[in-house]
């Protein structure tokens, strides 16, 4: 039964790499990544399920935890970058080129 | 009297300090300058007195070096041999610089040069004092620079600051001689103090090594073949420097050195015979070189070389006595011709090309006869001190002449003293006499050009000078002889009755030929035109390698110099150039230039390219790891 389990948690995190990879909305990109974490969350309570350990659970709550408070950052950052170049789009963000 | 020993070394080097520091007005920097000596001169007495009733003082100061096991204290000691060696410079180093005030009188380095003056004596007295070895380099070390910042004195002159380079560099070959012998000896004896190494017993290997060495250091601080080739540059310095430091004092270092080690060179005879035929082959071939040269002080300054000569010939009998006495009359007459030729120089505004003088005895009658003093004491008029000194010495060698190095050296000096004689009676009979068949001209000459008459205080030393070098001999032979006899680890044989009638008689024929040939060639107009002849003519070629002294610069500029100069040019180019700043340094450069500017493309900016490369890493870091540890797989149960 674990194996439904893992093939979600890998489907959700190849989604959520997919969305980072291939859009250029930087607010997708922050959401996709948001899914990959999800996608981890998943394989974590599995195992944690498997083997009967509460360790795993514990590290989803530390994870959802992070997330809130990278999303939070990370929003602020967008916003920072929207409000000085008026768009959000990766393609026009390449002011570090070498 | 022992804990002021310090006195008489830091006298003159106060007087370094004031002058160095200040330009006083020339009359108070004239008198501090000579102050320092003079009060030198009487300590110097005062030590001798105590030294010859009490035998050897000394005192040690202050610990100076301590590392491992070496330990040299600063220490000051007077034996009889330095009491001689302290009497000679600062007696004679006291009158050149009185002489000096008025020699340089009109100088714009007046202070400066008393200063450097000063300095050297005290490097000097510190040579003489020093109870150790490396206390006595430091002193040699010191008079090295002296002679170095006094020879370029008049820097602005391009020639003179070459002659100073020259002898520096030529007295750091001996200098490195003379630091392995030391080597060699804590080695050997595991101390450097001279009271320490005397008694002890030897190594013969080191004690050859150290002799060698120690000799060669000599040799350049003395002018010996093969170093002897700075001394006669080293007249570019004004003329009281070639009389003090370039004739009777600095010069004599490397004699007084090996005198200090008569132990170590009286077990090493096989050293003697080397020393012995260096010295005779200086001493003659210097001879043949001054009778060639035009210049006054260069005849002076072979002459010296000629004469330093005769005194290793004297040490290296192990006669060591004989070489000091020469030390001392040499120092006397030396020093009087060489401020005498100052005086003549002075007095023809600076002309020293003896073709260009002449008639000189009749404008100045003083001068003349006190030079001429100092000549016959060189050329070694019977009863005149270099008579006395040199007949010593070839009697020393005489007596080992069964030996055949010395034999053969004996010969040798002993017509260098015959050429000492024709050298010296023919610039006596140039500069002084009038020119033979043309009175009138010189006449003329004389008026048209104002002769500087010297004053007394280029007189009064000259004259002291002049007395000593007619009867010092007489009086000091006997004394000196006995008065050394304890610095000697080992006697030395009486000289025999027969090898002094012979050495006398030998003295006597080869003065009276030397003089004789010279008077036959220069006093008359058919001798000069004879000479010139001859000159022009038959002897051209003779005359044109003697004058140019043998090309010895030459060979030394083609064989040693060239070459040195060629590897440096090649290291600088090759190693210095190319590998180094062009390969190493600016290699480095480059590469790290052209790698980033190579790795700058990766820079795009975009982040999704960015985040591609990153997440490719990641893939292939987890792939690698999987791979890796592909045995620890968990088999899923379900």
């Amino acid at each position: 039964m674990i194996s439904h389990y893992l093939i979600v948690s890998a489907a959700l995190f190849a989604i959520g790499a997919y969305g980072v990879l291939a859009r250029r909305n930087l607010l997708i990109i922050l959401m996709s990544v948001e899914v990959m974490l999800n996608g981890v969350n998943v394989a974590l309570l599995a195992f944690a399920r498997l083997y009967g350990q509460s360790a795993g659970q514990l590290f989803v709550l530390f994870v959802m935890g992070v997330a809130a408070a990278e999303v939070s950052v990370g929003l602020a950052i967008l916003i920072a970058v929207f409000r000085n170049r008026k768009t959000v789009d990766t393609g026009d963000l390449k002011s570090l080129q070498g | 009297m022992s804990h002021l020993l310090w006195l008489i070394p830091v006298l003159p080097l106060i007087g370094f300090l004031i002058n160095g520091a200040h330009r006083l007005p020339k009359t108070v920097a004239g008198i501090i300058g000579c102050a320092g000596p003079l009060a030198s001169f009487g300590l110097s007495v005062a030590a001798f007195l105590e030294v010859s009733h009490k035998g050897r003082i000394g005192h040690s100061f202050f610990s100076w070096i301590t590392t491992g096991s070496l330990h040299v204290p600063f220490g000051l000691s007077v034996d009889q041999l330095s009491a001689v060696m302290i009497l000679v410079v600062t007696g004679v180093g006291s009158l050149i610089h009185i002489y000096s005030i008025s020699y340089m009188h009109d100088d714009e380095g007046f202070s400066r040069f008393f200063a450097y003056l000063n300095l050297f004596m005290f490097s000097m007295l510190i040579l003489v004092l020093g109870d150790s070895l490396p206390l006595m380099f430091l002193g040699w070390e010191g008079v090295g620079v002296c002679s170095y910042l006094l020879i370029g004195f008049w820097y602005k002159e391009l020639k003179n600051s070459d002659a100073g380079i020259k002898a520096f560099v030529t007295n750091r070959i001996g200098d490195f001689g003379f630091l392995l012998g030391m080597f060699c000896l804590w080695q050997m004896y595991g101390s450097l103090d001279f009271q320490a190494m005397g008694g002890k017993p030897v190594d013969d290997r080191w004690a050859y090594a150290a002799a060698i060495l120690l000799f060669l250091g000599a040799c350049g601080k003395s002018a010996q073949i093969p170093l002897y080739v700075w001394l006669p540059d080293a007249m570019a310095g004004p003329t009281p420097v070639s009389a003090l430091i370039h004739a009777a004092t600095m010069v004599t270092a490397g004699v007084y050195m090996m005198a200090r080690m008569n132990f170590l060179y009286a077990v090493t005879p096989a050293v003697m015979g080397i020393v012995v035929v260096v010295a005779a082959a200086t001493a003659f071939m210097a001879g043949i070189i001054a009778t060639a040269q035009n210049d006054i002080k260069k005849v002076l300054a072979y002459s010296t070389v000629s004469q330093l000569g005769f005194m290793f010939a004297g040490i290296a009998s192990a006669d060591f006595r004989t070489g000091l006495f020469h030390v001392v009359t040499h120092a006397f007459f030396k020093a009087l011709l060489f401020l005498g030729a100052g005086a003549v120089i002075h007095a023809l505004h600076g002309e020293q090309d003896i073709r260009k003088m002449g008639g000189l005895g009749k404008k100045l009658p003083g001068l003349t006869a006190v030079f001429v003093a100092g000549g016959l004491a060189l050329a070694g008029l019977p009863f005149s001190s270099g008579f006395y000194s040199k007949d010593e010495i070839l009697a020393a060698v005489y007596q080992k002449a069964s030996l055949p190095a010395f034999g053969f050296a004996w010969l040798l000096l002993l017509a260098t003293a015959g050429i000492t004689a024709f050298y010296t009676t023919r610039l006596i009979l140039i500069v002084f006499m009038d020119k033979p068949g043309h009175p009138e001209e010189h006449a003329a000459h004389g008026e048209s050009h104002e002769i500087h008459k010297p004053g007394i205080l280029m007189m009064a030393p000259l004259a002291i000078l002049a007395v000593l070098s007619l009867i010092g001999g007489v009086l000091l032979k006997g004394p000196l002889t006995q008065f050394l006899q304890p610095v000697w680890r080992v006697p030395a044989s009486e000289i025999s009755h027969h090898a002094h009638t012979v050495n006398v008689g030998a003295s006597v024929g080869v003065f009276l030929l030397g003089a004789g040939v010279a008077a036959l060639l220069y006093a008359r107009a058919g001798g000069r035109e004879w000479v010139k002849r001859y000159v022009e003519g038959g002897g051209r070629t003779l005359h044109t390698l003697v004058e140019n002294k043998f090309y010895v610069d030459e060979i030394y500029q083609y064989l040693i110099i060239a070459p040195v100069k060629m590897t440096a040019t090649i290291l600088w180019f090759v190693v210095d150039r190319v590998i180094i700043d062009t390969v190493l340094v600016n290699g480095t450069g480059w590469l790290v230039y052209g790698v980033g500017r190579a790795l700058r493309r990766t820079h795009t900016g975009s982040i999704n390219a960015g985040m591609v490369s990153f997440v490719a890493g990641a893939l292939a870091l987890l792939a690698f790891v999987a791979y890796h540890y592909r045995e620890t797989w968990i088999k899923l149960p379900f």
